[in-house]
């Protein structure tokens, strides 16, 4: 919960670093210490939870997808046979370029773990306003289309409510549930409607898209924030120097041609 | 931005609402995908990919404005981003990708032709560019050329399926409720009507 106390957009510039770092890099050992690194800061920060780790299992599926689809199937040259399993023979070369991807993904999993989900919506627009320089006229869309979510879930029961009482079923399986088209369109439907109206409230009150405004509550940019993005900064760069030190750092090895 | 595209302030809260709503489509698509890829392995990724395109071609066919298509994509991403994606900050990088591959296929109308196989043409475009951004994130290098042809051929069709011929599937099915008649789709359709 520590990350809270940051602004958003240093978050966001951190969490920027450190992907297009793992985008640029391509050996285990670099992008291994930069997994480890964010998986550390994760668990120092106490930022993970059930619901967060529930979130990034697709991402983790993928990653092993790629790892072993890697690790069977990658065209190396003089590949090594470590292991088969029924027609699938494992190279080592092939295991080199799954383990980056497995720990790009897994990078790019943990961090949003440490950057995204640890961010008050709120806020996060306020500050792309501020830090960003967003169009007010976009953010405040935004804000507004957020407090639509939770209507939109009452909404939905209501039209199921609807149906139901029409005794509408979806005749194709005979459900008593709808199809997702058929509440889809009327959620928007009526959505967009009340979009409108929001829209002609907002013109009415004198809001203009590219006015310059003073603000209820502000997001600051503080001298923490500047030395989490300069720490961040010095964390990856001392990464990418030791490895290099080591003879390790590969980058961009992943063009090859056709 | 806003003046130069004639972009009303009706036109960005409906924007902004149509972004929430794809992002929470968005999110539910990454089981689907994960299903898929369970199923089918990396290949699932290229079938469902068309759905993460369905924002754009909606917006775009419903408001009819330049960089719409890129905004509802842009919108879409800060939807998910803030209900919570496991991507996190990528799938900004991923949208602008994405929505510069639609937004060009407007953008070669003149951003004055929405008919169905330009649609279709604005989805498979953010298929290509999409997959160009995969061949680097993922490493696809690694692949044959066989199996790279037939992911892409793949992701075409999802491209052309899930975003071009849903999206206007989605549009239409709005149009006809009558919630668009501000906007550029609902009074072709009320023209029609009316010549009919």
């Amino acid at each position: 919960m520590l990350m809270n106390n940051f602004n958003p957009t240093a978050k966001l510039i951190a969490n920027l670093i450190i992907v297009i770092t793992s985008l640029i890099v391509f050996d285990p050992h670099t992008m291994g210490m930069l997994f480890v690194i964010s998986s550390i800061f994760v668990l120092v920060t106490k930022s993970v939870n059930r619901k967060n780790l529930k979130a990034i299992v697709p991402l983790v599926c993928f990653a092993v997808g790629m790892l072993w689809m890697n690790a069977s199937l990658a065209r190396v040259e003089n590949p090594q046979i470590i292991a088969t399993l029924g027609p699938l023979r494992f190279t080592d070369q092939g295991l080199i370029i799954g383990l980056v991807l497995f720990f790009r993904i897994m990078t790019i999993g943990i961090t949003s773990i440490l950057f995204t989900f640890n961010t008050e919506p709120d806020v996060l627009i306020l500050s792309l306003i501020k830090q960003c320089r967003l169009n007010p006229g976009i953010a405040y869309g935004m804000m507004t289309a957020l407090r639509f979510l939770p209507s939109m879930e009452s909404d939905l029961e209501l039209m199921n409510a609807a149906h139901r009482i029409r005794n509408v079923r979806n005749k194709k399986w005979n459900l008593k549930k709808n199809s997702w088209y058929k509440n889809a369109i009327p959620l928007l439907a009526a959505n967009i409607r009340k979009a409108e109206r929001v829209a002609i409230a907002m013109e009415a009150r004198g809001f203009q898209s590219d006015m310059k405004r003073t603000y209820y509550r502000t997001v600051n940019w503080g001298r923490r924030d500047t030395i989490f993005v300069a720490l961040t900064v010095l964390i990856v760069c001392a990464i990418v120097l030791f490895s290099n030190s080591m003879g390790w750092l590969i980058c961009f090895k992943g063009w090859r041609g056709f | 931005m806003m003046e130069k595209f004639g972009w009303k302030l009706r036109d960005i809260i409906v924007l902004c609402v149509l972004g929430v709503a794809f992002g929470a489509l968005y999110l539910g698509g990454i089981s689907i995908w994960a299903v898929a890829n369970a199923v089918f392995g990396p290949i699932g990724l290229d079938m469902v990919y068309g759905i993460w395109f369905t924002a754009s071609i909606t917006a775009a066919y419903i408001i009819r404005k330049p960089g719409i298509a890129f905004g509802a994509e842009m919108m879409a991403a800060l939807g998910e981003v803030i209900l919570g994606t496991p991507s996190g900050i990528m799938v900004f990088v991923g949208a602008a990708i994405q929505g510069l591959g639609c937004e060009a296929v407007f953008a070669a109308t003149g951003w004055k032709k929405y008919s169905t196989p330009v649609l279709i043409f604005a989805g498979m475009g953010a298929s290509v560019t999409s997959f160009i951004y995969n061949y680097f994130a993922y490493g696809y290098s690694s692949f044959s050329m066989r199996m790279l042809v037939s992911m892409l051929a793949v992701r075409l069709v999802s491209g052309a399926l899930l975003a071009g011929l849903l999206g206007k599937l989605i549009g239409d099915g709005l149009a006809t409720t009558g919630a668009l008649s501000s906007f550029p789709l609902g009074n072709e359709r009320s023209q029609k009507k009316v010549s009919a």
